[in-house]
Parts: structure tokens; C-alpha cells; sequence
């Protein structure tokens, strides 16, 4: 037996109704428009992250190179070309190209005169200037006594200032490149000498930044295998080089893991 | 609801006192608190019997305080014949019951709502005879307060329990008319040959 | 004679044993397949897995006994007068140089002795190795005459094979439980020589974490504190924080994507989630420290705030950010669950898309979305090289998020990759934040999984 029905039965179009309903369906609407902002977040992280490490790691793509001419003078290499192959090689290491870095820089500006001048004017090449005149003298040794241009790896310093990433109007003392490199280094550019490669060793051998790092690393007392932690007041910090190669570096893993990912997803979709 | 199924395909109209149901100017909300359903397998929330129950008139706000509520839970508990089977336990599990039962407290939900139409599909398949009896007799006493329209393959439910009966084959409406008519003299062919068991 | 030959031997008898197997399977059963009990290569994995295994067995105890007892061997027949002192340290010095003749000939050392010593050794060596080779391959052959032997039409082989699949089943799982809990158990060593020099309620209740030890004793050892307090608070200052990132996003993207996208979008936007988990945490680290870090100080700057460079903020954000594809892909998981029996009644009655998400879908996928974020937590207070990279040194007591903290998985690897030796107070403590890291996760684990499980049931 049904009860008395003492509710009356339901107008749907009365106001309270109709303005109840309004509200459910202003309700759907922002809770739509919250799972569109989660989600636009999400992805916004993604590609800010993605995006600032490929924005800082591009340039580790490219070494800045400067043409210099190198004589092979005899007198500091020391070896005779006549000599036998393999013995020849095993001198070669006894070798201090730093030298004949410095007598060839000596003929191309010759007013730099001091010690502590010349000293500077060599810090505008990397460690690895010194493995390429190695190299190109081993691979020929007949170059003994000629003067060959080799396009030399610019220190990383000199790397970033020619890319643009260091500030170069702070006074002099708070920069590490000094204004007599930069006039230096604007001779060479003037002079088109300077510019970019695509530093295809980045990929195939070690890079001189992990020994450089470590290196100014050793000279602030800190351990080799921390990151920089300390401000980047300093315009021109060696962090900058570090930042630029590490990222370099992250672009190549993420790439690798993105093509990774892309071809699980792939394969996911062909065996459903 | 057929739009939550991306592959539905509707020609032709429904309507509804007079009005196209699929006219996109009409309030779906409210088109389905008027018309309610029931499916085939028993769903009730995973909530307690009260609340399944007062779920359609809480979100339509059709009890301004608790008391109207609690009158609207029993009274349609009273109608789809559970109220005396729970009327002591309404805090229990909606899923707790057994399948008949699960599938009257759906009923009872739907009523909740004070729909003018009842829609149920394939109501008792999934339940065994004696529930399906239950039902059967709970759909005789709605009859006469709501429009109910059933989905069934069975025949013989059909015979039982309708006034009208239409019969549908692959999308198409072949024919619709007084109960008795369809099954003793069908005008259309395809309707004698499924009664007769040609096929089907 | 080498291993490798050993090894290529038993393979190849095996799959002779294989080949042999089936033939006579189906020679026995006279051709028709049906008169077996098991298949005919059933027969043939029997054959050869009583080959290899047996055979196998002998080659491992070489490989793992051989050279002690050649060693033990050789230096009982050594003279005493090449002992210049006596202990184990002076016989694994003669070792080596013995090793070092045998692998290099005579450019180290010239001593007669040592020299016999060696040939002595490559001797017995090789003699060894080809007492293996016999041993291994007769034992194989047995085995696989014993199998073909016995194949008759009823012989169960297809049971016995698969009941040696089971036991190398049960072995690979016993080895992955014994490393488990040979790593707790190092931890709980370790822990217990730590709390018997610093008492377990000063390190949990103490409120000051300067771990120094007294490294001569006349130091002031007494200004060493090691109370965990700080380093738990860091933690979960920074697991906060990543939650108050990750768990809006990504419950409410998966809300969206299970829900509202299409499945175009739905398509783009998971790949690009999953991306975001797969990207390994030292870049994270690396993005805190030079990119998160600066921006967020200098912001602080011009809105008049003092965000230290290495705020909790900075780790707690990224940390966020790691955690969002965690909380996405298991809350979607949970939503997906819900049968869609429920939306239909739901949606039946007349409710909002919204209305149905927010009262039937995710009380109904709570359970599981719990479990997502108990599981998520976990992880970030676990997470090390973020916090590494990006949080301070310093035990900082304090809930402030713009000031610098340190959590306990910084402190470990501080504490480990220090220059302390190895069984001071200072470096144990390590083990001991391990081991209290350990039961933390460990706990929040298995809350979640209870959670889930239990809830589970409610509507399956």
C-alpha cells in the first residue's frame, strides 16, 4: 500500500529549478576548464624544461675556432723529420707545443711584449689547441719548418664571450676575460679569422671541459664531481662554459631517452 | 544518454509531449530526470541504500530539508516494494543486496526523481526467476502512475506485462500496436515470422 | 680446454639430447602423436634439460670452488721460508705474485720458488679444467640416456618438465627475496654498531644535527650532535611541497583525460606525461640548480621576499614536477576502474558530467587515487639527487619554505661520500637515516597497498 504522497510533484521549469540548473552547468563548465589548466601546466613544465635546456645547450653544439698560423720551427720542436716513424711519435711526446703555441702567436702580435702579457695572449686558446698542432704535426711530419693555418679550439672563455653570453660592459675586475683579450680577440675577429664549427668531437671523444671544469674546480677549493652551486653573479663565471656543454650534453641523453620513449609507444600501438 | 555512445546513429524523431528530444536547445538534465532508466544489470552506487536513493533528488534539490528527504527515500522505496525488506538496515551497502533486490532499489531510485517515463532495459534478464517475478509484479503496480516503456527479447514477458508492443529487427520499427493484436494477428510479415519462431 | 668449451660442449649434447629425444618419442608411439602423454618435444625439453643441468651444475662448482682449492693447493706445497710474515694478508700478497707469473710469465719476479709455484699452478689448472670437461659431459650423457631410455607412451614428461620450469621459478624469486633481505639486514648492522655509540632517543627526538666525530682524543667530540629531527622535517618539508605541486595537476589531469579528452588529445598528452617521468633525475637537479633557483631568488628580490638560492622551495617545486606523471598515470589507472555502470547511472538520473565525477566516480576511485598519492609521497621522500643538487647542506629546524633545508638523503650521501673512516659514529649515522628512510617508505607502502586492496573489493 503506497503512503500518502505528501510532496507535491516536481515543477522542472520554476525559477529555483531554473536557476539551480544554471549553476550545475556553470559548475561543469569550470570544472572542464580546471582539467584544461592541470593539464596545460603539465605541459608547460615539460617544455620550459625542455626548452631552457636546449636553449643553453644549442651553442655547445659549435666551438669557436680562430685561424692561426703556426710555424713547426725545427729549433723548438727538435726532432728531425728523417727520423723512423714510431720513434719519431715517442719523441713527439716529449714535446712542449705550448712552446711553439707561443713563438707562432709572438710573429702574429708582436708588440705584446711582457711576460705576464704573453702569458694572457696564450689563455685565449683551449688545452686542445695544443693537441691539434700535435696532431697535424704527427700526421704529417714533413710540416717541420713550414708555417701551416690550423683552425685552433678558442679557450672557453674566449668561446662564450664570441658567442654572445657574456656580459662584457661589467668593469674590468669582475670579469675573468680581460679588456686586452677582448681587444685582442676583436684584432682576430676584425681580421675574420673567427667563427663556428660544429664541434663533431663533442659526440666522438671526451670534451676539455670535463679537465677544465675540474680544474678551476681544484683552484676554488671544491670537489670535482659537485655541480656549481655558488651565484652566477659573476657575468662570466667558468660555470657559464660548464652550463652551456652540460646542457649540450642533457639534449644529446633526452634525445636519445624521446626516441626511446617514442619507439616503446610505437611498437605499444602496433601489437594492440 | 545515446550520446555517451560514440557510434550511435538516431534517424527519425522522438518525442516527448510534442517536444524532439534531440533538439540541441533541450536541457538534457532535465529531459533525464523526466525520463528515468533502468539497465540491464543491476547498478546501484557503492554507497549506502539511503543515499543511493537520495542522490537523484539531492542533486535536483527537490527536498528543501532532511525530513522531506527522508520521506521521498521511503516513499520510493515504498513503491518498488523494498521499503519493508530494508526499511531497518538503510545505512547498509547498496551493493549488499541481492540481484532482484539491487535491481528494485535501481527502480526505486529512478522513481525518486518523479520521472513521467520509465525506461528499462532488458529489466530481469540478468535475474533468476523468482526476483523477475518480483519485478514483473512491480512494474504492474507502476503502470499506473508512470509511462514505461521495456526492452526484452522475451516474448512471453512481452505477453505478460504490456498494454502496447513494437517490435524493432536490425534498427527498423516493423510494426507497433495493442498487445494482444501483435501476438495473435501481426499485420506485418517479419513480425508473424519472429512470433512464430521462424527465426529469432 | 676452456670454460667456454666446456660450456659450448654441454649445449651442443643438449640439443642432440633434444633431437634424439623426439625422434624416439615419435618412434616409440609408432607415429600417431595421440598414443603420448605429452607432446614430442616435451620429450625432447626433457631430454635436454637433464643433459645441460646436471652438466651445468658441475661447471659452476668449478667456477666458484676451483680456484680456492688450486690456491690452498699450491701454498700448502709452497716452503715456509717464502713467508715473511705470517697471516692471511702475506699469502694473498704470494698469491698474486704466483697469479701474476701465471698470467704474464716471468717479467715479475725471478724468484725460483714463486716461478715453480706458477707452473705448478697453470698444471693443476688446466688439469682441473679437463677433469670438469669429463666429469660435466659423462654426467650429461648419463642424464640423457636416462631420459631417452625411459621414453615410453606413458612416460609424463611434459609434468616433469614443467616441474623443473617451477623450481627455476621458485630459485630466481628466492634470490630476489635473499638480496632484499641481505640489503635490510646490512642496514640493520650497520645501524646497530651506530646506536651503540649515540643512544637511538637522542637521534630520534634530537633537535641538532651536526655530525662531527672526535678524530683524536683530545678533541671536543661532545660538539658533535647527531638528533634526526631537522633532516626529517626538511624531508617532509620538501615532500610537501611536491605534493602541493603534483597532486592538483595530476588528479586533475587525469580527471581530464579519463574523462573530458578526446582521444586525439588524449593520445598526445600521455606520451608527453610519460616524458616527463622518464627524464632522469639529475637534470631535474641540474634545472633546480641553475635555472629554478636563480629565477625564484631573483623574483623574491623584487617582490620583497628573501628566497635563499637554495630554499625548499626550489627542491620542493621541480620535486613537484618529477612527481606529476606518478600521480597522473596511477590516478587514471583508479578512475578507469570505476565501471561505467556508474557514470550511466549516474548520468541517468539526470546529474552533470561534473556532478557524476565528483559524487559517484571519485568517492568510488578514492582507494585507488590514495594509494596514488601515498605512493607518490613515498617517492619524493626518497628522491636524492634533486635535493642533492638543489638543497642546502645545513640542518635547518624550520617550516618556512623560502629557507634553506637539508633532508635526510642529502645527509647520506654527504655522510658516505665524506673522508671519515669508516666505522665512526659520523658515517654510520648514515646507515642509521638509512634504515629509518627505509621504514618510513616502507610503511607508507604498505598503508597504500592495504588501502587499495581492501577498497578494492568493495565493488568487484
Amino acid at each position: 500500500m503506497t503512503k500518502k504522497n505528501s510532496i507535491k510533484p516536481t515543477d522542472w521549469h520554476s525559477p529555483e529549478m531554473t536557476a539551480r540548473i544554471k549553476t550545475r552547468y556553470r559548475k561543469e563548465k569550470n570544472f572542464h576548464r580546471i582539467g584544461v589548466i592541470a593539464i596545460t601546466i603539465a605541459v608547460s613544465f615539460l617544455i620550459i624544461l625542455l626548452g631552457k635546456i636546449s636553449y643553453d645547450g644549442v651553442s655547445g653544439f659549435f666551438q669557436t675556432r680562430i685561424d692561426t698560423k703556426i710555424t713547426f720551427s725545427q729549433s723548438i720542436i727538435g726532432v728531425p723529420s728523417t727520423m723512423d716513424k714510431t720513434a719519431f711519435q715517442d719523441q713527439l711526446k716529449r714535446v712542449n707545443f705550448t712552446r711553439v703555441l707561443a713563438a707562432s702567436l709572438q710573429n702574429e702580435f708582436p708588440d705584446v711584449n711582457s711576460r705576464s702579457d704573453r702569458r694572457r695572449l696564450l689563455r685565449i686558446y683551449s688545452i686542445g689547441a695544443r693537441e691539434q698542432i700535435r696532431l697535424a704535426i704527427s700526421a704529417d711530419p714533413s710540416l717541420i719548418g713550414q708555417t701551416v693555418i690550423l683552425p685552433l679550439y678558442a679557450a672557453d672563455d674566449i668561446d662564450q664571450v664570441f658567442k654572445g653570453n657574456i656580459d662584457t660592459s661589467v668593469p674590468e675586475a669582475n670579469r675573468r676575460v680581460k679588456d686586452k683579450e677582448l681587444s685582442w680577440l676583436q684584432t682576430l675577429i676584425d681580421d675574420g679569422r673567427v667563427y663556428q664549427k660544429f664541434h663533431t668531437r663533442f659526440f666522438t671523444a671526451g670534451d676539455w671541459n670535463g679537465r677544465v671544469y675540474c680544474r678551476c674546480a681544484k683552484q676554488h677549493n671544491r670537489s670535482c664531481d659537485r655541480p656549481p652551486r655558488t651565484n652566477f653573479l659573476m657575468a662570466d663565471s667558468p660555470e657559464r662554459a660548464f652550463l652551456e656543454k652540460t646542457s649540450a650534453a642533457i639534449m644529446v641523453l633526452l634525445m636519445f631517452l624521446v626516441a626511446m620513449n617514442g619507439l616503446a609507444i610505437w611498437l605499444r600501438q602496433k601489437f594492440e | 544518454m545515446n550520446e555517451t555512445i560514440p557510434t550511435c546513429r538516431v534517424t527519425g524523431h522522438i518525442t516527448l509531449d510534442d517536444q524532439d528530444i534531440y533538439d540541441p536547445t533541450l536541457d538534457v538534465v532535465r529531459l533525464r530526470a523526466r525520463v528515468g532508466m533502468v539497465f540491464q544489470k543491476p547498478n546501484p552506487f557503492p554507497k549506502s541504500i539511503y543515499d543511493n536513493i537520495a542522490y537523484g533528488p539531492r542533486i535536483h534539490g527537490l527536498a528543501s530539508h532532511s525530513t522531506e528527504l527522508d520521506e521521498i527515500v521511503a516513499n520510493s522505496l515504498d513503491r518498488a516494494g523494498l521499503w519493508s525488506e530494508v526499511k531497518d538496515r538503510l545505512d547498509d551497502a547498496g551493493t549488499a543486496l541481492s540481484g532482484g533486490q539491487q535491481q528494485r532499489l535501481c527502480i526505486a531510485r529512478a522513481i525518486a526523481v518523479d520521472p513521467e517515463v520509465i525506461l528499462m532495459d532488458e529489466p530481469c534478464s540478468a535475474l533468476d526467476p523468482i526476483a523477475t517475478a518480483k519485478v514483473e509484479a512491480l512494474i504492474e503496480d507502476l503502470k499506473g502512475r508512470y509511462a514505461i516503456a521495456i526492452v526484452t527479447h522475451s516474448m512471453q514477458q512481452a505477453a505478460r506485462i504490456s498494454q502496447k508492443t513494437a517490435f524493432f529487427h536490425l534498427g527498423d520499427l516493423i510494426e507497433i500496436g495493442e498487445t494482444k493484436q501483435i501476438f495473435t494477428s501481426p499485420k506485418e510479415e517479419k513480425t508473424r515470422d519472429y512470433i512464430t519462431g521462424r527465426f529469432g | 680446454m676452456t670454460e667456454t668449451m666446456i660450456f659450448s660442449a654441454l649445449v651442443i649434447l643438449s640439443v642432440l639430447g633434444f633431437i634424439t629425444a623426439k625422434r624416439r618419442s615419435l618412434n616409440v608411439a609408432g607415429g600417431n602423436i595421440s598414443e603420448l602423454h605429452s607432446l614430442p618435444r616435451h620429450y625432447g625439453y626433457l631430454a635436454s634439460l637433464r643433459t645441460i643441468l646436471p652438466g651445468l651444475l658441475i661447471l659452476v662448482l668449478w667456477l666458484l670452488l676451483g680456484s680456492a682449492v688450486i690456491e690452498s693447493m699450491i701454498l700448502s706445497a709452497l716452503p715456509q721460508s717464502l713467508f715473511l710474515e705470517t697471516g692471511t694478508n702475506a699469502q694473498a700478497l704470494l698469491l698474486n705474485k704466483i697469479r701474476l707469473v701465471v698470467e704474464h710469465g716471468n717479467k715479475f719476479g725471478d724468484n725460483p720458488d714463486i716461478l715453480e709455484a706458477a707452473t705448478h699452478y697453470s698444471s693443476l689448472y688446466n688439469k682441473g679444467l679437463w677433469g670438469t670437461f669429463s666429469l660435466s659431459i659423462s654426467i650429461a650423457l648419463i642424464g640423457m640416456f636416462t631420459a631417452i631410455y625411459r621414453i615410453k607412451p606413458d612416460f609424463r614428461a611434459r609434468s616433469k618438465v614443467e616441474r623443473i620450469m617451477l623450481l627455476a621459478l621458485i630459485l630466481s624469486s628466492v634470490i630476489a627475496t635473499l638480496t632484499t633481505m641481505g640489503i635490510i639486514g646490512s642496514l640493520i648492522f650497520e645501524s646497530v654498531r651506530f646506536f651503540q655509540q649515540i643512544p637511538l632517543l637522542d637521534f630520534v627526538t634530537g633537535l641538532k644535527w651536526s655530525p662531527q666525530t672526535a678524530l683524536r682524543a683530545d678533541q671536543v667530540a661532545a660538539s658533535g650532535s647527531f638528533g634526526a629531527v631537522p633532516l626529517f622535517v626538511g624531508t617532509l618539508l620538501i615532500s610537501f611541497l611536491a605534493m602541493m605541486v603534483a597532486g592538483p595537476v595530476g588528479l586533475f589531469s587525469a580527471i581530464y583525460l579519463t574523462k573530458y579528452a578526446s582521444k586525439k588529445v588524449r593520445s598526445i598528452v600521455k606520451p608527453l606525461l610519460e616524458i616527463l617521468a622518464g627524464v632522469p633525475t639529475i637534470v631535474y637537479g641540474f634545472f633546480a640548480a641553475i635555472t629554478v633557483a636563480p629565477f625564484l631568488r631573483d623574483t623574491g628580490t623584487i617582490i620583497g621576499l628573501d628566497i635563499a638560492s637554495e630554499s625548499a622551495l626550489t627542491s620542493g617545486f621541480v620535486m613537484g614536477i618529477m612527481i606529476i606523471p606518478f600521480v597522473s598515470s596511477l590516478s587514471d589507472d583508479a578512475i578507469t576502474a570505476v565501471p561505467k555502470s556508474l557514470d550511466d547511472a549516474s548520468l541517468a538520473l539526470g546529474a552533470t558530467k561534473s556532478g557524476t565525477i565528483k559524487q559517484v566516480i571519485l568517492p568510488a576511485a578514492l582507494p585507488g587515487i590514495t594509494g596514488a598519492f601515498l605512493l607518490a609521497i613515498s617517492r619524493a621522500v626518497g628522491e636524492t639527487m634533486i635535493v642533492v643538487m638543489a638543497a642546502g647542506m645545513k640542518a635547518n629546524l624550520t617550516v618556512n619554505p623560502f629557507e634553506s633545508v637539508t633532508t635526510v638523503t642529502v645527509q647520506i650521501v654527504a655522510l658516505l661520500t665524506g673522508d671519515q673512516e669508516f666505522d665512526s659514529a659520523k658515517t654510520l649515522s648514515a646507515f642509521a637515516l638509512g634504515l629509518m628512510l627505509f621504514i618510513t617508505t616502507l610503511a607508507l607502502n604498505i598503508v597504500a597497498l592495504s588501502v587499495v586492496r581492501k577498497y578494492r573489493e568493495a565493488y568487484e
